[in-house]
């Protein structure tokens, strides 16, 4: 029969006409995204335009298929309406079922019509269309092929991921800094955590094979262990509360606390000692108990924390201080003020002196990470970073001198202490002085830089790696 | 032509013999009609179809001639009803008389009326009266006489064609528009062409009489009456009819443009019957074994335009119902 033969004809033209349009338009979609890689200087990813590639062609097959698939109801009111035969073709397919003498008579009279029709006018679908897409994917492959990588300094275009592979020395030296961290005079509370993210970053770094995914896995270990320690820190938290209440010495009180200087807070305190005298002393204690607990209560710190407990302890003695103004003679007044002030310099210069040694870990741990593995501060985000050394002025104790607790603990300061000596060192490049701990660490970076361009052989690589390692560890 | 007996031969035969001979008749016809050729066509699509004809002309144009003609060349006795305001229903019908019969006895005897017969040409329709204009259309619609309780079927086929002179207005009692439903076309036989005149004039000059020959009979147009009604039609067509009609009703939100502006009311569903039916047989004439979207569009016109009423805007805007139903035709094909 003729409709069927030429229902036949039009599928399999379909499925070519969708599987050329579908090539065609795979190969622009590889094509756009091939020079879009080349001209933003990116590697060419062919796993992505493979992917981009197929996805375009089986969309396009299906969707073209799916349209333009002819139906015995489509065709045959394509063919009445091409030939003008008067709706001969469609009766027929209506009535295919029909079996009246004048249904068959239709059926040969509408097959015969368009046989002769097609013969004489010919059915082929325009397939001029169809070659247009092909030709102007090839043109595009063609640009997509040999358009060179674009370049800023039109030299060869970087390697912008290369591979990675975990070395001995980076192993060794992230064991290391664990077993440094666990050694350390770290809260407990905060060290198990920061200890597990650094085994789970080793683990992972074992089977990561590319250079952005080892600095991504380094940055989100960096930034677990400054949840870790923030998270177990509360004098920022506790400073902040009180340096938004009203009472102006608490608003002093609590700048100190939140810059971590216990010398500040030493200060503070003696202001606030100054201040307690006289006939305002004992309003004056009230309304400083009063803000100071406020600030704590609305502070979400915890109720058993050092930092807590030490200024909840020196509000509680301002309180009775202030209950005893129909009691207290000028002499007993002044003893009552000093010894609170000289309980809360002891006990919170204490808190604040754990919390600085947290801090000044969480400093070296990262500082340590970006070392080891060549990554820049920068490209840390800007609140994952670390203090500057001295910034917030951790130094411990209220009075400003050193505590040996704070060395002997094991405890890791900023890289001075470390080697145990604050000598310094003229550097002709920057003309500054520079601490030992300073020049080792930008020695360690430029040495990290060769590493990461295959410069130098492994074997020296260990060697020098285990040099810096022991220079890190403080061996002799 | 023996299109019943042949029953060994296909549809496709049978169907081919359906052509030839609305050859041979238009043939024929055309000894007789000069021109006139959509008219002739209508006019038997309307016979084989089985309804009746509506036919405007002025006079001289040719109606009684094309009837008369018509009977001879369908071998279908013929007769024609003068109408006039003082034509009773009995002129049309018959009436009882009294007579003697062989033993002397008086006895009622029905005589049979003009409308007896094959072929009916109600000239004038318009003038008579209204009650004998429902008498004639009665008839028309049942094919029986009812007189004094006694029914009398009238022989198949029974095809009136009535003519309306759209001149003389004055003592004329207008079809209702329910009476005019029962008409399957309208047709307007136009004043001839110069050309077409001229042919006119010579042949009558030789002779005035009919000289077309019978090329079929009653019983052969039932056969094809038959033949057509099995002619198949698709639902998209079906479908364009049914919208076509409907879109004459102005209150339908689905109405063309046309219709809403100019049509006062529309046509009933008599219309998509006729037109199907029509289709089906013109279908055949033409050769095909399946109605067409052609078809249909040839007999919009015949079909509708005594079945739509325009309003006072059409005429204001000069628009003839033919204009109007053009527009609608227009607007619905596009849908």
């Amino acid at each position: 029969m003729q409709f069927k033969k030429l229902k036949a004809r039009r599928s399999l033209l379909v499925l070519l006409g969708a599987l050329l349009l579908g090539l065609s338009t795979g190969a622009v979609t590889g094509s756009l995204v091939a020079i879009v890689q080349k001209l933003t200087v990116r590697e060419v990813d062919g796993g992505r335009i493979l992917v981009a590639s197929v996805g375009v062609l089986l969309a396009v097959f299906a969707f073209y298929t799916v349209l333009r698939f002819p139906t015995e109801r489509r065709l045959a009111k394509y063919y009445d309406e091409k030939f003008g035969l008067g709706e001969r073709v469609r009766t027929m397919i209506a009535f295919s079922g029909a079996d009246g003498e004048i249904h068959k008579a239709q059926r040969e009279d509408a097959d015969k019509r368009l046989g002769a029709a097609v013969r004489a006018k010919g059915a082929s679908p325009r397939l001029l269309l169809h070659l247009v897409a092909p030709i102007i994917a090839a043109a595009l492959v063609l640009v997509a092929i040999f358009l060179p990588v674009h370049t800023e300094d039109g030299g060869e275009p970087p390697v912008t991921d290369p591979d990675f592979n975990l070395s001995t020395w980076q192993e060794q030296a992230l064991l290391d800094l664990i077993e440094t961290v666990e050694a350390s005079a770290l809260h407990e509370s905060p060290k198990a955590g920061v200890v597990e993210e650094l085994r789970s970053l080793l683990l992972t770094l074992k089977s990561v094979k590319k250079v952005s995914a080892m600095k991504n896995a380094v940055i989100s270990t960096v930034t677990a262990v400054n949840k870790e320690i923030n998270d177990h820190n509360e004098y920022d938290l506790i400073g902040e509360k009180m340096r938004n209440t009203v009472n102006p010495a608490v608003i002093r009180l609590g700048a100190a606390v939140a810059s971590l200087r216990g010398t500040l807070v030493g200060e503070e305190l003696d202001a606030i000692e100054k201040a307690l005298s006289g006939d305002v002393a004992y309003s004056q204690a009230a309304a400083i108990a009063s803000s100071v607990g406020s600030a704590l209560t609305g502070s979400g710190a915890r109720t058993d924390g050092a930092l807590y407990l030490a200024l909840l302890a020196f509000a509680d003695e301002l309180d009775a201080i202030a209950d005893s103004e129909a009691t207290f003679s000028e002499t007993e007044l002044t003893e009552a003020v000093k010894v609170a002030i000289g309980h809360a310099k002891d006990t919170v210069s204490t808190a604040l002196l754990a919390e600085s040694t947290n801090e000044g870990v969480r400093n070296t741990v990262v500082r340590r990470l970006l070392q080891i593995f060549g990554i820049t501060e920068d490209e840390l985000p800007a609140s994952e970073r670390p203090k500057d050394a001295g910034a917030g002025g951790s130094d411990g104790g209220y009075d400003g001198e050193d505590s040996d607790e704070e060395l002997n603990s094991g405890g890791l300061g900023s890289g001075d202490m470390v080697y145990g000596s604050d000598d310094t060192v003229y550097d002709p490049e920057s003309g500054e002085y520079l601490t030992y701990g300073e020049v080792i660490d930008r020695y360690f970076a430029k040495v990290s830089e060769h590493f990461m361009d295959d410069n130098v052989p492994e074997e020296l690589e260990e060697l020098v790696s285990a040099y810096f390692a022991a220079l890190y560890n403080g061996d002799k | 032509m023996d299109i019943q007996n042949n029953t060994k031969a296909s549809e496709n035969v049978r169907v081919k013999e359906f052509g030839e001979a609305i050859a041979r008749v238009r043939a024929e016809l055309a000894r007789d009609v000069v021109g006139q050729s959509d008219i002739i066509d209508n006019v038997i699509t309307a016979i084989i179809a089985g309804g009746n004809v509506l036919l405007e002309g002025v006079p001289g144009v040719g109606k009684t001639r094309l009837v008369r003609s018509l009977g001879r060349v369908l071998s279908l006795p013929f007769s024609r009803i003068q109408f006039t305001p003082d034509l009773m229903p009995s002129d049309v019908t018959g009436t009882v008389v009294v007579k003697k019969d062989a033993s002397g006895n008086m006895v009622n005897v029905f005589r049979k009326g003009p409308i007896f017969s094959s072929l009916v040409l109600a000239d004038e329709i318009n003038r008579a009266t209204p009650k004998t204009q429902s008498a004639m259309l009665e008839v028309m619609q049942e094919h029986k006489v009812t007189v004094a309780n006694q029914s009398y079927v009238l022989d198949e086929p029974f095809f009136v064609l009535a003519t309306e002179n759209p001149i003389e207005q004055d003592g004329t009692y207008p079809l209702p528009e329910a009476q005019m439903d029962r008409f399957m076309f309208k047709l307007i036989m136009k004043f001839p062409a110069a050309s077409e005149l001229v042919d006119i004039v010579k042949m009558t000059q030789v002779t005035m009489a009919e000289t077309a020959s019978a090329v079929l009979d009653g019983k052969t147009i039932l056969e094809m009456r038959a033949l057509a009604s099995s002619v198949p039609v698709i639902d998209e067509i079906l479908d364009y009819a049914v919208r076509l009609v409907s879109g004459t009703h102005p209150e339908l939100d689905s109405s063309p443009a046309a219709t809403k502006k100019y049509v006062k009311y529309g046509a009933s569903p008599r219309a998509a019957q006729a037109i199907v039916t029509a289709a089906k047989v013109r279908a055949l004439m033409n050769g095909a074994f399946n109605v067409s979207y052609a078809d249909i569009d040839a007999l919009a016109r015949p079909v509708l335009r005594h079945r739509i009423k325009l309003n006072y805007t059409a005429v204001n805007d000069g628009r003839t119902v033919d204009d109007v139903i053009d527009m609608i035709v227009s607007e619905t094909k596009k849908k």
